[in-house]
């Protein structure tokens, strides 16, 4: 097998240290990325998801935080040795990243045509008329009509303006797009729009993507695999068919029966009880254990090692060590 | 028929702005009976929020009426509506601004309890604290923390206590738990249905997030640029929606589960302004189906079939 | 980049909330304060100022010490008797600099508590109620903050006449403008939160919420403005005395100290240096304590 990998990160360990104290944000963190195919990073606030996405661009904040360890290689370079200037050309035409407010994201006193040329001059050597001209036809792309590029920001609406986002973030073409929560901060039926451009932009350019959510049903749209966060370790790892329909993990599990069964309206909600832990002070174990219905003593005493299943599907759960363990949800699909 | 808590009538709250005047609410009516919930969806700037707003005359409605248990609320003096409202309570979105950083969970709870003379003895009120605490599943350790001490859940748990410590009868619900992730969220919303179980409450349940409504209300009502497009019992409605506009938000919905085939229904087309909106159909625009006629006149709300009402012109041909 | 300063600031406050628990807002604000030098050593100053100045008249007798001429021991140079030197009737510069420490904080406090008293409850009904009102108030501040305080000073002085009282009374009017400004600006944010809204619909009725809800939340803003005017008054009220319109003779306000030494300047800038060096680290201590409040009440400035 010969994969073209446009992200691949290794043993990658953030810590934030505020006021002298330590949080570990995300821990020997695993991922790769081939290129043409999207990758899911579920998991809820304070997960370490955003904390991974900057860190593969370099962008995480410093201080408070430092990438402790780990490997990052973008298109094949380690971007951990990378020089400032070198950084600056690999963000953008190698690697690029869109967040979850558009409006935070756009100058609003500038045109989005002038603000999508100027991203394109800032990488590729074109001369203003050109790199405007493409600009265009970027903003085309994304399904905006090229009479509007002399308008400002405000005068766009939520999706819209997501959409002028993507189009600065793809106009140089990179190999790697990481978009964090592209969508919650959009409507529905507005949602589906953006996903679905999304998508036709990743087969079109054959991109690598990460999109990072906590919305499992964006998940089943368009990702092909999932990695499932759950405070600063990937719990659960494999594609989409794998995790979905042979979900291994307990947390995986329970984030599937936190949600509304839109097919069944009497299904009781069985939420996961109590709170994920304090960062600065995590237990010794399996940090999931507090909350799991199948912990035992077992998980509580050491990190538990990954269990894998297939070549692409593995959990971080002690349970494993007995081969006859399975979750119910699991039992009831098998 | 069971009794009807609350009767809305022709509700309207317009704002004057420079270029006009926004139609925020526009002729709304809906009635909730007692220990139902009416879920409203609808997306950002629908009007849901100022709605629920409004029946709670935290607004003050253009005209119209809201009627609560055989009063006109619209019509209350000031003295009259703070007593009426110990019935009425609503829970906020955002847990982390609707609780006041300086108070603690214990003078969150009592305040509602002393202000309106509900307790007077210090000890009987201290009790009602813990309870509420306990009925609402908060650690009674957490007593004297303050708001920013606690997690979003915890947060959004204070808030209901508040809002129950007044005993009413009647909640509204605006979006309250979008803010929280999915594992807390399902916590919440366990929480009120039990509170409704046991405490006989009525909710008015605004959210966007159609699969929650879905799973909690008994009847929805969509609303499209301040006016309710359609209205059914929760499973009518997703088996069997009419309007062109539920039936886009409903294949809309991003699906947890692999193999989905459902087909999107893409919109296209602009949104119509809600300042001065012309007489028409506020969704022909963006509609698939739109004819001539749908820019003639604003449809009107028709009952199609028992207990399912739909404004659109051509709903009769599409079924 | 916004999305990414919360997470930070979510580990902040997770790190940070686990050992600030059972922990008061009041307390919290006085553990960040202390861990700001500046404002430390400005708040150290300041106290030893207030003590001083409390305790003035038990330090110093008035009639010899302050008041009374000693023709023999003129215009003397600092020297280890006299580490600021004398004045020309022959009074000992150092003690009358401390003795004046009374004068200078007296005005400034006094005077920034009629300016709260009148602006605070004006700026927050602007504020809260807005319209109308609103904009007759903040005209009339607008007025206000047109007329230089000198001006202001020589008006009130003239018509009243030259004493402490009348010098505080003028300083005080012209303080309004600024904390009414600051006092509605704090409101106008706080009403708009949600909590606001919640103590309305609990029945609460306005100024119940104005003085349950809103004045709390706007105290940060409120109390900083106030440390940073005490330091202005003290500086305009010195250059009035500075021309005569203050505290009469021989009264050794600071202000009027400059003033006394300001014809012997060639040969005896000792004069007017101390009386300078005083009003200068006592406006220094009270802005280091106010920024260091600022930042420590803030919890949005907090790193």
């Amino acid at each position: 097998m010969n994969k073209e990998y446009v992200l691949e990160i290794e043993d990658l360990t953030v810590e934030y240290v505020v006021e002298g104290e330590v949080t570990q944000a995300v821990t020997d963190l695993n991922l790769k990325v081939e290129a043409g195919t999207t990758v899911g990073l579920v998991g809820e606030t304070g997960a370490g998801k955003t904390t991974t996405a900057l860190a593969a661009l370099r962008l995480v904040p410093d201080p408070p935080g430092t990438i402790r360890s780990g490997r990052i290689l973008v298109c094949g370079q380690d971007i951990m040795k990378l020089s400032q200037k070198q950084l600056y050309n690999v963000r953008g035409q190698d690697i690029s990243m869109i967040f979850q407010d558009p409006m935070t994201s756009l100058n609003p006193v500038e045109t989005v045509g002038d603000q999508i040329t100027e991203s394109i001059m800032l990488h590729e050597k074109l001369k203003r008329p050109q790199a405007w001209e493409k600009a265009l036809e970027m903003l085309e792309l994304v399904g905006i009509p090229r009479t509007r590029a002399m308008e400002y920001p405000h005068q766009f609406s939520g999706g819209m303006r997501q959409r002028v986002v993507i189009a600065i973030a793809l106009a140089c073409n990179p190999k790697m797009l990481i978009a964090d929560e592209p969508t919650t901060a959009l409507d529905v039926t507005i949602q589906a729009q953006v996903l679905d451009m999304m998508k036709k932009l990743r087969d079109q350019f054959n991109m690598g993507m990460i999109l990072i959510t906590h919305d499992l049903g964006i998940v089943a749209e368009i990702c092909d695999e999932v990695a499932v966060m759950y405070a600063g370790r990937i719990v659960e790892m494999g594609t989409l068919d794998e995790v979905f329909n042979h979900t291994r993990h307990p947390y995986t599990e329970g984030l599937f029966n936190s949600l509304p069964n839109i097919k069944n309206r009497e299904a009781k909600l069985q939420p996961i009880p109590g709170l994920m832990p304090d960062p600065t002070d995590l237990p010794v174990g399996c940090a999931f254990a507090p909350r799991c219905r199948y912990a035992t003593e077992a998980c509580k005493a050491a990190q538990p090692a990954a269990h894998h299943f297939s070549d692409t599907h593995f959990a971080a759960c002690t349970a494993y060590e007995d081969p006859s363990f399975r979750i119910e949800r699991s039992k009831d699909r098998e | 028929m069971s009794e009807v808590v609350l009767e809305v009538k022709n509700l309207k709250k317009y704002y004057k702005s420079p270029n006009g005047t926004l139609h925020a609410v526009d002729d709304v009516s809906f009635t909730i009976e007692k220990g139902k919930t009416l879920g409203v969806v609808g997306e950002s700037g629908c009007g849901k929020t100022t709605t629920g707003r409004t029946i709670l005359r935290l607004v003050e409605p253009t005209s119209g009426q809201v009627i609560f248990n055989g009063t006109d609320i619209t019509a209350l003096s000031k003295e009259e509506l703070r007593k009426m409202r110990c019935e009425m309570q609503l829970i906020f979105q955002d847990p982390f601004s609707s609780l006041d950083p300086r108070n603690t969970v214990r003078q969150a709870i009592a305040e509602p309890i002393i202000y309106n003379k509900i307790l007077t003895d210090k000890k009987a009120i201290e009790d009602r604290v813990i309870e509420l605490m306990e009925i609402v599943g908060l650690a009674p350790r957490l007593i004297n923390s303050y708001p920013h001490e606690l997690d979003g859940g915890r947060r959004q748990r204070v808030g209901i206590a508040r809002a129950l410590a007044m005993n009413p009868k009647f909640i509204v619900c605006d979006e309250p738990v979008s803010a929280l992730d999915v594992s807390i969220q399902a916590q919440i919303l366990n929480l009120l249905e039990e509170l409704q179980d046991k405490l006989g409450l009525t909710y008015m349940f605004i959210t966007h997030d159609l699969a929650v409504v879905n799973h909690f209300a008994d009847d929805i009502a969509v609303m499209y640029l301040g006016q309710i497009v359609e209205k059914a019992p929760a499973e009518e409605l997703f088996e069997n929606p009419l309007h062109p506009y539920t039936k886009a938000l409903l294949s809309a919905i991003p699906i947890p589960e692999t193999g989905n085939t459902i087909q999107r229904i893409i919109l296209k087309g602009e949104i119509n302004s809600p300042i001065d909106p012309e007489d028409e159909c506020r969704f022909a625009k963006r509609c698939l189906y739109a004819t001539e006629e749908c820019h003639k006149k604003t449809p009107a709300l028709i009952e199609v079939k028992p207990e399912h009402w739909v404004a659109c012109c051509r709903c009769g041909e599409l079924q | 980049m916004s999305k990414n300063k919360k997470e930070v600031q979510d580990i902040n406050r997770k790190a940070t909330g686990e050992k600030a628990k059972g922990r008061s807002q009041g307390a919290e604000v006085w553990y960040r304060m202390r861990k700001n030098k500046g404002a430390m050593v400005g708040l150290v100053v300041v106290v030893l100022l207030i003590l001083l100045a409390v305790f003035s008249d038990v330090i110093f007798d008035y009639s010899k010490q302050i008041a009374g001429i000693n023709t023999k021991a003129r215009l003397l140079p600092p020297s280890w008797e006299h580490p600021f030197g004398t004045d020309g009737k022959g009074r000992d510069l150092f003690v009358r600099v401390l003795y004046g420490t009374k004068y200078s904080l007296t005005i400034g406090v006094v005077a920034t508590l009629i300016s709260t008293l009148i602006a605070v409850p004006i700026g927050a009904l602007a504020g809260y109620y807005g319209g109308f009102f609103e904009n007759v108030v903040m005209r009339i501040m607008d007025m206000l903050s047109a007329v230089p305080f000198i001006l202001m000073g020589i008006v009130v002085v003239s018509a009243l006449g030259a004493n402490m009282m009348n010098l505080i009374i003028a300083l005080g009017i012209v303080g309004i403008p600024k904390i009414c400004r600051m006092t509605r600006a704090a409101v106008l944010t706080v009403k708009n939160q949600e909590y606001i809204e919640s103590a309305r619909i609990i029945g609460l009725k306005e100024r119940d919420i104005i003085i349950k809800h809103v004045l709390p939340n706007c105290l940060s803003p409120i109390i900083v403005s106030i440390t940073l005017q005490v330091a202005t008054v003290i500086i305009s009220a010195s250059s009035l005395s500075f021309l005569g319109l203050g505290v009469p003779a021989p009264s050794p306000e600071w202000g009027a100290l400059l003033s006394a030494g300001r014809d012997e300047l060639r040969q005896h800038a000792n004069l007017t240096l101390f009386p300078g060096l005083a009003i200068m680290i006592t406006v220094l201590a009270l802005n280091l304590m106010g920024d260091g409040l600022r930042d420590a009440m803030d919890p949005k400035l907090r790193k």
